[in-house]
């Protein structure tokens, strides 16, 4: 509710105005409250000592005052917020490794995880990225792992193996532009011609290969990157189909 | 100060806070007073409890306070009803009727 807040912020903001106004308030209580006794009949000193017997603790009541303003316990624990800071100021020593055993911590965790993040948690930009898998030899034999799969086993296993939906090879390989004047090198990848199926993305402009051109004598086919094309090409959309080039965007 | 007087039970300050103060603002002693009188002094305010009250009462929005000029011209802080403290006390009036009602029936059963 509005009330609520706004009364909890002036409590808050106001704070010192409202402990005046509520410290007037029970005097006047109490003020009141001996008077009447005085013309009750009772003394001045002995409607006083009633008058505070009946009201109970200033301090008490004020105290429960404050509470009912609903902020207590933000006083409190900023108050407490400002101990342990008083508390860490005598210690110096103490603070500064605690400070740097945080930093340590936070600063590597982050590290790490902006490292990780992308590699193994994000999904490839893919279609069905889960099921996408990198296949690699093993030579139990001499105990290694992870070696790279020559262009043989990767025919055969194409020819052969049910286990996979569709198999593709890909390959590190640079690009020498010969017909723009002075050579130039582009990297890349060679890649077998059902990479990009199953991969699932469709070319921006052209086409990919098919499987015909998979051969040696065959291959004058390329894919373009979108910035290669931007780059090397300047984005001239003529450049396309030309010597059966293609592009992906 | 009469001996037979009864502890307010819990909760039953403020619907007897929000009545009094719906006759006509008043100050803090004033309530406490009334509600002395006009129970014939069976009711006895804790003043501990009172401005504790009153301080929820207002924080809640069901009373708005104002100060002024009391009876005799000191500054006293008078409070009064709002539109949903009026609301507030009628659903609280009733439900305590009901109670009330309800309780004596038990205690009535032969």
């Amino acid at each position: 509710m509005l009330s609520d807040l706004l009364y909890r912020l002036r409590a808050l903001f106001r704070r010192n105005a409202v402990d005046g106004e509520l410290d007037e308030e029970l005097r006047a209580h109490f003020e009141r409250e001996a008077e009447k006794l005085m013309a009750q009949g009772l003394s001045r000193e002995e409607a006083m000592r009633q008058a505070r017997l009946a009201f109970g603790g200033f301090e008490h009541i004020k105290d429960e005052c404050r509470q009912a303003w609903g902020v207590q316990w933000l006083q409190t624990s900023s108050q407490d917020i400002r101990y342990g800071l008083r508390a860490l100021r005598k210690s110096p020593g103490f603070t500064i490794v605690a400070v740097l055993t945080l930093a340590l911590g936070i600063g590597a965790t982050t590290a790490i995880f902006s490292v990780a993040n992308p590699v193994m948690f994000r999904s490839l930009p893919f279609h069905d990225p889960n099921r996408i898998m990198t296949v690699l030899e093993t030579k139990p034999a001499q105990n290694l792992d992870w070696l790279w799969v020559t262009e043989i086993s990767f025919v055969e296993w194409q020819r052969r193996s049910s286990v996979f939906e569709s198999l593709a090879a890909y390959n590190g390989c640079g690009f020498r532009l010969p017909d723009e004047g002075e050579p130039r090198f582009l990297s890349g990848n060679c890649v077998s011609s059902t990479f990009f199926p199953m991969l699932g993305v469709k070319p921006m402009l052209g086409r990919f290969w098919t499987a015909e051109e998979d051969v040696p004598g065959n291959d004058h086919v390329a894919v373009l990157s979108y910035r290669a094309w931007k780059q090397e090409f300047g984005g001239d959309a003529s450049v396309i189909n030309k010597e059966d080039r293609a592009f992906v965007g | 100060m009469s001996n037979d007087h009864i502890d307010l039970p819990q909760g039953t300050l403020d619907l007897l806070i929000l009545k009094t103060v719906a006759l006509g603002p008043q100050h803090g002693w004033a309530i406490s007073e009334r509600i002395q009188q006009i129970s014939s002094s069976v009711l006895q305010v804790q003043q501990g409890s009172l401005y504790p009250a009153l301080h929820r009462l207002e924080r809640r929005g069901w009373i708005k306070a104002r100060w002024g000029a009391s009876e005799n011209n000191r500054r006293a802080k008078f409070y009064e009803l709002t539109r949903t403290g009026r609301k507030q006390l009628e659903s609280e009036a009733d439900a305590w009727r009901k109670l009330a009602l309800a309780v004596g029936q038990v205690l009535d059963m032969a």
